[in-house]
């Protein structure tokens, strides 16, 4: 059976943390494994932070499910049209003394989820991720 | 995120605890840089009780690496968690694990 969680956020500074304490009680509700905890929490504090810093949003509409075997988590900013997925992730090849310190977070949203995709709908960004439960 | 400090001669370690989030790392990048103003060679990070670590603080610890190697001194990890050990492998930071001499 689904279990949804559908929540409305403003944008401030303490956006992330606030919506890291209303996974965290999701997670709880639906026995999230530790693993999969770990990977949505970091997709979610590094695509909010991002919503902070620079996306000018009045608030982000978090909603998480678990369902068909995944948790599914779709964030909605009312933000600048911005596509995070579509930014070049960073180089790893390149040696760590010179390597470009950005990217980084989106990087490890695409390598911590096993879904992600993003459309701009009704004036807002949204992203959708899933990660299996394992 | 609990930030305790220990220091022996010319060396600090930096013992964190629990999430170091983006406004834990705002913590830390103001910690190392008051540790920059002291005589303090060496700087250990130790990330064994720490259980999340965002791109902010990456690049806290990234930058920090190379100032201090700029003027000779050494800025490093010196432990890490499960969680750490993961965030380093994903994004190829590996390399700044350093043992204490």
């Amino acid at each position: 059976m689904a279990v949804a969680a559908d929540i409305i956020l403003p944008v401030t500074p303490e956006l992330p943390q606030v919506a890291h304490a209303r996974l965290e009680a999701f997670a709880l509700s639906v026995a999230l494994p530790a693993k999969v905890m770990f990977a949505v929490d970091t997709a979610l504090e590094e695509l909010l932070q991002n919503v902070v810093d620079y996306s000018g949003a009045h608030e982000v509409k978090l909603w998480l499910t678990v369902e068909g075997g995944e948790l599914r988590m779709e964030l909605a900013d009312d933000g600048r049209p911005f596509n995070p997925l579509a930014e070049p992730g960073p180089d790893l090849s390149v040696p760590l003394a010179e390597r470009d310190v950005g990217g980084l977070g989106v990087h490890l949203v695409r390598r911590m989820m096993d879904r992600a995709a993003y459309e701009h709908r009704g004036g807002r960004n949204c992203l959708k991720l899933a990660k299996t439960l394992v | 995120m609990p930030l305790q400090k220990q220091i022996v001669r010319d060396e600090c370690e930096l013992l964190v605890t629990g999430r170091v989030d983006g406004a834990a790392a705002n913590e830390l990048e103001v910690e190392v840089l008051a540790l920059a103003k002291t005589p303090i060679q060496s700087v250990y990070l130790n990330l064994a009780n720490a259980n999340f670590l965002c791109s902010a603080a990456l690049r806290v610890i990234l930058q920090s690496h190379r100032q201090w190697h700029a003027k000779g001194r050494r800025f490093v990890i010196s432990r890490t968690s499960p969680e750490v050990d993961q965030i380093l492998d994903l994004t190829g930071m590996r390399e700044l694990i350093v043992e204490p001499t």
